[in-house]
């Protein structure tokens, strides 16, 4: 960790945390993640552009804030410091990456987020997560991974992997990108919805599958072919996911593409991927920051928060609550 | 039957429907349920049924091809006969898999 603490100490990595009002401004390094602290008054009106993270005590402020109340508000400042010492360069290349994502089209977005996934694959901060949870058996039982109803006006298609809580693996990635290309390419244009079967849309990426990519080049053009969040970008104004239950990494990133997305209640958001050394990596860094803005996509990421389905109306992640 | 690119037919026989991605080399006769296809304008007999040596079913999202011809087609609706060309019944293409990029 020496070498994480020199770089720190020369500005190239770490948290600059600035009180606004403090006269305090923060710092200037790439790999820095800027975090701007608003305690009371009104909301601070010059220039935030430079800020990755915006915290404030008013638990209503608006976006690109994330608004914690007083209460919570040292609670999520140690909560962030705790992580960038955890996750050193997952933390900064978070902030970086989404830092550039919304000044890039979609698929160049994907493609940059793409290869800092795969630098990261090979850090320390993901062989230390890994050593630390090892792989239980792995279910790669070749039963299907989706289904698709394309008998009514609209085409659903449902992941239907509900005994492993729809996690994505390679198989489920392949069978969903072949599944939504035929719905771009359908004669017909008809309305896409994307569901889950099971207990929830999806709990994420198959944990038991992290680590196996061998070669991180190769993995890159890999995730680049097969990218189930271009396609549902592709799709357009065409297509409605339908979340409900857990929505983790891949289960709320993809679907965050779509057009319209609609939850039940009880739906509930969270990127987890930046506490296992890596970034999310299933689009999320295009279509979350799309969405609820960078600042509160670097802090829902930064930090693994869960939101909640009020929050995530209120942000915009979910566009409407089904009845 | 003229099967160019793009064109749409449906079963004559069950609730499939299909448009060619590739033509075949040479004249063609594509069949669902063991009878030919028909133009997807076109009304089918309610009645009718796959016969029992063409039920395996036809699944939406995936392409049939025909190695012989050089015919593709997806389907764009599932159906409960198979498809088959001159006679010869096709299989689906089952999509290349990759391994994990995580």
């Amino acid at each position: 960790m020496a070498l994480i603490a020199d770089l720190v100490a020369l500005g190239g990595a770490g948290l600059s945390i600035v009180e606004f009002g403090s006269g305090g401004r923060p710092a200037e390094g790439a790999g820095v993640v800027r975090v701007g602290v608003h305690r009371r008054g009104p909301l601070p009106d010059g220039p935030l552009d430079v800020y990755d993270v915006l915290l404030s005590a008013d638990p209503s402020a608006p976006r690109p804030w994330v608004g914690l109340g007083p209460a919570g508000l040292d609670a999520a400042i140690v909560d962030l410091e705790s992580r960038a010492e955890a996750q050193p360069a997952a933390v900064a290349v978070a902030a970086q990456v989404m830092r550039m994502t919304q000044r890039l089209p979609f698929e160049d977005a994907l493609a940059l987020e793409s290869l800092a996934y795969s630098a990261l694959l090979a850090s320390g901060g993901f062989r230390r997560w890994r050593e630390a949870n090892p792989v239980r058996d792995r279910d790669d039982t070749p039963v299907a991974r989706v289904r698709i109803d394309a008998g009514g006006p609209e085409l659903w298609i449902r992941l239907a992997r509900p005994t492993r809580r729809n996690a994505f693996d390679a198989r489920m990635r392949d069978e969903l990108c072949e599944t939504l290309a035929f719905a771009v390419g359908h004669p017909d244009a008809p309305p896409v919805n994307l569901a889950g079967e099971g207990p929830c849309f999806s709990a994420g990426g198959d944990l038991d599958e992290f680590g196996q990519a061998a070669d991180g080049g190769e993995a890159h053009l890999v995730r680049t072919l097969r990218s189930p969040a271009l396609l549902v970008h592709e799709l357009g104004e065409r297509i409605t996911a339908h979340l409900h239950g857990a929505c983790i990494g891949a289960g709320i990133e993809v679907p965050a593409a779509a057009a319209r997305v609609v939850a039940r209640p009880g739906a509930h958001f969270r990127l987890p991927e930046v506490g296992m050394g890596l970034i999310p990596g299933a689009g999320g860094t295009a279509s979350i920051p799309r969405r609820i803005g960078r600042r509160r996509a670097t802090w829902l990421a930064i930090t693994g928060a869960e939101l909640d389905l009020a929050k995530a109306l209120a942000w915009g992640l979910v566009d409407e609550v089904a009845t | 039957m003229d099967l160019k690119p793009g064109s749409r037919w449906r079963s004559a026989v069950c609730d499939g429907e299909f448009v060619v991605v590739r033509p075949p080399k040479s004249p063609a006769s594509l069949e669902c349920g063991g009878q030919p296809v028909i133009a997807h304008a076109e009304m089918r007999d309610p009645a009718a049924a796959p016969s029992p040596d063409h039920a395996g079913g036809s699944q939406a999202g995936k392409r049939y091809t025909d190695a012989e011809t050089g015919l593709e087609a997806l389907c764009s609706k599932a159906g409960a006969g198979s498809l088959s060309v001159d006679g010869r019944a096709i299989g689906a293409v089952e999509a290349k898999k990759l391994p994990s990029s995580d």
